[in-house]
């Protein structure tokens, strides 16, 4: 019982402060877990009349493959940097893709000559900004507070 | 020459917007430091260089609704592995057909196409877009490089994207200008004549499920080769076929990724050294390379690449007794072992080495050269460092 660590587990009155602290530590990982899995909304300019889009159709836009909306609309697609935790979150939860394969995707695309790849904006109020300013874009937020958006449903079917 | 190139397009990244509506542009600039010790795959005499540039810049212009404009322009410098200079990489009218029948979609290229048949060859000039420097040699052989990236003709994509798969299905038929340096590197310095690509014909299939996890792929390339004496040269006329047989696989998870890449490659020649030369030969190979994510920034690779130039004489043997030993065994094959890690510094910058360790040289110099066996040891290695930005 000489070592420290032992000498600790042996005494009753740190284990029983340990108890009484446990839910305080199950309040703050609850909390601490909400905050890294921010609500995450896909949103499109209000020009653009949908209300909702399948995972097939945003793989699509945002892979580059599909360039008009049906009204024939361009479709601007802007993004966070790759290092972004939002964008990280969009990849793996909406597209359900990892991020260093769209980036990847997107840099076969630009260099390749076949197409027009999203813009990459510096912070998270630049993205809300052409968001709101750009006829037929599509990207996403962190929350729903933005009322000059138009929110779309991710359908899983 | 590379130093002015470098200076205009920071300027031009500077005062330039990045996409405006009809037209965009991007770019990327890359220098680094390399050797080649044992042999003169990339640089003479073991020495240290700075043959390792990559710049290029391009610009896509919507003219239509489906109709743009593509072309990209590029200035390399791999040390020996290719020919240093300016290149026009690409430049083709795009046609985008968004709905066909059963929900596929397609694209048509028409002029300088770039070869989107493998895993790396669509953007193989593009430093960020690759694992290494040196692709693996069984399939990017840099020796035919600018033959094999891109061709004069007509390509064309289809696309499905459904609940379940991702279908790609890729045609081209086109043909390559064939410069002298490519010349003297297929036929020996000491060839006077002419090389024409007759025709570069190929397909390519790949598939990827809902999940994106996999990707599968398998390609067929056929491409006919004629050569015309000058007035004074020792070759003849001849002809050569190239029938290129290939699988590719890809494996995506969270923290590592896994590219695959198998060939079967067939030459037949005739004519070239005399009216009743005919030589037939299949070689093969392929390479195995695996890259675990750290973190956001930083990654590590191993990778091992092999290929035997006669798949019946593995181990080079008959080629060195059918040349009466001017020709060493090593000559019939070449393995690589590869470690690289890469830094991602900042989002536009990058910072890439690696290190091979080879046995064998049978990408290092055309057979068909003299003096082959001056051009490499049984065992060499080369190494790079890259400082890569793009825009």
């Amino acid at each position: 019982m000489n070592t420290p660590a032992l000498r600790w587990l042996a005494t009753g009155f740190e284990y029983a402060a340990f108890l009484k602290a446990l839910p305080l530590v199950a309040v703050l990982l609850l909390c601490a877990s909400k905050t890294n899995a921010a609500e995450l909304n896909v949103m499109v300019n209000e020009s653009v009349m949908l209300s909702a889009l399948n995972r097939t159709e945003l793989r699509q836009i945002f892979t580059g493959h599909r360039q008009y909306w049906k009204d024939g609309t361009k479709i601007t697609v802007f993004v966070l940097q790759d290092n972004d935790e939002l964008h990280k979150q969009f990849c793996r939860e909406v597209l359900q893709m990892f991020p260093y394969q769209l980036s990847r995707l997107w840099d076969q695309i630009t260099y390749s000559g076949q197409g027009v790849t999203p813009i990459r904006v510096s912070s998270y109020q630049a993205l809300v900004e052409a968001l709101e300013g750009t006829e037929g874009a599509i990207g996403y937020v962190g929350s729903d507070e933005i009322v000059k958006l138009r929110r779309v449903e991710v359908d899983e079917s | 020459m590379k130093t002015k190139i470098t200076i205009a397009l920071c300027m031009l990244s500077g005062t330039v917007q990045a996409a405006l509506s009809d037209f965009s542009w991007h770019g990327y600039v890359s220098q680094g430091i390399t050797q080649s010790q044992g042999s003169s795959f990339i640089t003479d005499n073991d020495a240290v260089t700075a043959e390792l540039t990559e710049i290029g810049l391009n610009g896509y212009y919507r003219v239509a609704e489906n109709i743009s404009i593509a072309g990209q322009v590029n200035y390399l410098d791999g040390g020996n592995r290719f020919e240093q200079g300016t290149r026009l990489d690409y430049l083709f009218i795009d046609w985008k057909i968004p709905e066909l029948a059963f929900g596929w979609k397609a694209q048509v290229h028409i002029g300088r196409y770039k070869n989107r048949h493998w895993l790396y060859s669509v953007t193989r000039d593009v430093p960020q877009t690759r694992y290494t420097s040196v692709l693996p040699q069984s399939v990017y052989f840099d020796g035919f490089r600018d033959v094999a990236l891109g061709s004069n003709g007509i390509q064309t994509s289809f696309s499905h994207f459904s609940k379940h798969n991702i279908w790609e299905v890729n045609w081209s038929y086109g043909r390559s200008a064939i410069n002298n340096s490519q010349r003297d590197f297929l036929l020996g310095n000491e060839a006077r004549g002419k090389i024409k690509q007759e025709f570069v014909h190929q397909a390519s299939v790949f598939w990827q499920p809902s999940s994106m996890k996999w990707k599968l792929g398998a390609s067929w390339l056929n491409s006919d080769f004629t050569y015309t004496p000058a007035e004074q040269d020792n070759r003849l006329a001849g002809h050569s076929n190239v029938e290129r047989i290939m699988f590719s696989a890809q494996y995506f998870a969270e923290n590592w990724e896994v590219s695959s890449e198998i060939l079967r490659e067939t030459q037949d020649n005739a004519g070239l050294f005399a009216p009743d030369f005919a030589r037939k030969a299949r070689g093969e190979g392929g390479f195995v390379q695996v890259r675990y994510i750290f973190n956001s920034e930083f990654s590590g690779l191993v990778g091992y690449d092999t290929y035997v130039s006669d798949e019946s004489d593995r181990d080079g043997k008959k080629l060195e007794a059918m040349t009466g030993g001017l020709i060493p065994a090593y000559f019939g094959y070449q393995d690589t072992i590869t470690l690289g890690a890469r830094w991602d510094i900042a989002p536009k910058w990058r910072l890439q080495g690696e290190y091979h360790w080879v046995e064998g040289a049978t990408r290092v110099v055309s057979l068909l050269n003299n003096n082959v066996a001056s051009h490499a040891d049984k065992r060499w290695e080369m190494w790079s460092l890259q400082l890569m930005y793009k825009f």
